[in-house]
C-alpha cells in the first residue's frame, strides 16, 4: 500500500491514455471540520479508487477527533488551529499543493457525500479537456442524491445567475467536487473566496477567463457531521452569494489566466 | 450665551477623554496610528467647550437652524468614519489570521514529514545491519 502510493513508481496508465510521460502528481485534498463520523471511510474510499493520488485532510480546527482518525488512516493532516471556514481550508490544501509541486489537486468534502471513484473521471477530463477546474456535477447525471428542494431553488437561481452574467451554464455551481490545474491552484492559492466560496470561485473563474468543464457524478446524503448550510440559512445563503457574485463583476483580486498555453 | 456649568461641566469631559486616551497611549494598549484619529477628536471636543462661540458662529455661518445640529452632524461623521475604520482593520487582521493559520499548518505538516523521513532511513539501516549479522 505504501509502495503504491509512491508517484514515481510505473503505473498503469489512466483510462484516456494519455499517459506519456510520467503520470501527473495529483493531491486529494480532504477539508474537514468535526468529520469523525466519516473521515476514516473517506480516506479509505479514495486510495481504494486512486491509489496513485496522496491524500491531504485539511483539519480546520475541529474539536473532534477528526485528525486523529486522519492520522491513524496514514493520510496527511495539515492541523489548522484555529476554524478558518470552507473557503480558508481549501485555500490551506491549494498552498500545501502549490508549495509541494503537486500537478492537479481534487477537493472532496470530507463528510462523505462526494464518492471518490469518480475522482478519475474528473481528472481526465482536465486532461482531456484541457480545463482549468472541472466540477462534478450531481444534476448531469441520473439517479443519486440531489440535496433538498429549498436547495434546489437556491441552486436555479444561482445557475441562472452565473449565466446571464458570465455567458456560461454550470449546472452544479454548489458542488464542492472539484478537480483543478496548477495554474488554478496557483491562482486560488493567492485568493480563494471565503464564506461560500463554490459559486463564486466558479464564476470569478469563468471570468477571468479560466475554462470550467463538468462531469457527471453521483453524491450521497453526508453520512455525519452537520452541514455548514442549514435549509433555514438558504435564502440568506442566496442573496449572499448573489451579492458576492456582483462584486466579482468589479473584482481584480483574482489573477487573470495567461493566454500562454 | 452657554450657561457657566454646563461649560464647565464640557470641558471636564473633554479633559476626562484626553486623558483616557493618552493613558491607553502611555501603557501601550493603544497603538499610535489608531490613536491619531481619537486625539484629533479629543481635542476638538476640548476646543468646542472651551470656545462655544466657535461652534456657534460656524453653524450659523453655514447655514444650520441650531449650532447642536451642526455639533450632532459632526459627531456622527467623525463616529462613522471611525467605525468604518475600525471595519477595514478587522478585515484586514482576520486575512492575516487566516494566512498565519495556514502557514503554520502547511508548516506543521512539513515538520512531520521531515521528521518521518528522517526515523524511516534509520529502521532500514538497522535492519541492514542485523542481516549482515546473521
Amino acid at each position: 500500500m505504501a509502495q503504491a502510493r509512491n508517484p514515481t513508481e510505473t503505473v498503469p496508465a489512466s483510462t484516456t491514455g494519455e499517459t506519456a510521460g510520467p503520470r501527473p502528481r495529483l493531491l486529494i485534498i480532504v477539508p474537514a471540520y468535526n468529520e469523525q463520523a466519516a473521515i476514516e471511510q473517506v480516506i479509505t474510499a479514495a486510495r481504494e479508487h486512486c491509489p496513485f493520488a496522496d491524500i491531504v485532510v485539511v483539519n480546520d480546527g475541529s474539536t473532534d477527533n477528526t485528525g486523529k482518525r486522519a492520522r491513524a488512516q496514514r493520510a496527511k493532516v495539515l492541523d489548522v488551529p484555529i476554524n478558518v471556514g470552507i473557503g480558508g481550508a481549501v485555500q490551506c490544501g491549494f498552498k500545501y499543493a502549490v508549495a509541494q509541486d503537486y500537478d492537479i489537486a481534487v477537493q472532496i468534502d470530507g463528510d462523505g457525500q462526494h464518492d471518490p471513484r469518480y475522482v478519475q473521471a474528473l481528472v481526465d477530463r482536465l486532461l482531456g479537456a484541457d480545463a482549468d477546474m472541472v466540477i462534478g456535477s450531481r444534476f448531469l447525471s441520473a439517479g443519486g442524491f440531489r440535496s433538498t428542494a429549498a436547495r434546489r431553488v437556491a441552486i436555479r437561481l444561482l445557475r441562472w445567475l452565473i449565466a446571464g452574467l458570465s455567458g456560461q451554464y454550470v449546472s452544479d455551481p454548489t458542488s464542492g467536487m472539484r478537480a483543478y490545474s496548477r495554474a488554478t491552484m496557483q491562482a486560488l492559492a493567492s485568493y480563494y473566496p471565503q464564506e461560500y466560496p463554490e459559486p463564486e470561485c466558479a464564476f470569478m473563474l469563468i471570468r477571468r477567463g479560466y475554462l470550467v468543464a463538468e462531469v457527471p457524478v453521483a453524491m450521497h446524503e453526508r453520512r455525519g457531521g452537520k452541514s455548514s448550510i442549514s435549509p433555514l440559512a438558504s435564502v440568506l445563503y442566496t442573496v449572499k452569494v448573489a451579492v458576492a457574485i456582483g462584486l466579482h463583476m468589479i473584482s481584480r483580486r483574482l489573477a487573470p489566466k495567461e493566454c500562454s498555453r | 450665551m452657554i450657561p457657566h456649568p454646563i461649560q464647565a461641566l464640557a470641558v471636564l469631559a473633554a479633559l476626562v477623554y484626553l486623558l483616557l486616551i493618552v493613558l491607553a497611549l502611555r501603557s501601550s494598549r493603544m497603538n499610535v496610528r489608531q490613536s491619531l484619529l481619537w486625539l484629533t477628536s479629543g481635542v476638538v471636543f476640548l476646543l468646542i467647550s472651551l470656545f462655544p462661540n466657535l461652534l456657534i458662529r460656524a453653524g450659523y455661518g453655514l447655514g444650520f437652524i441650531a449650532p447642536s445640529n451642526a455639533l450632532f452632524l459632526l459627531w456622527c461623521l467623525t463616529l462613522t468614519m471611525l467605525v468604518f475604520y475600525q471595519s477595514l482593520t478587522t478585515s484586514r487582521q482576520s486575512q492575516e489570521i487566516r494566512n498565519l493559520a495556514q502557514a503554520l499548518a502547511i508548516e506543521r505538516l512539513s515538520n512531520e514529514e521531515l521528521r518521518n523521513a528522517q526515523a524511516a532511513p534509520r529502521r532500514e539501516n538497522q535492519a541492514c545491519d542485523s542481516d549482515e549479522e546473521r
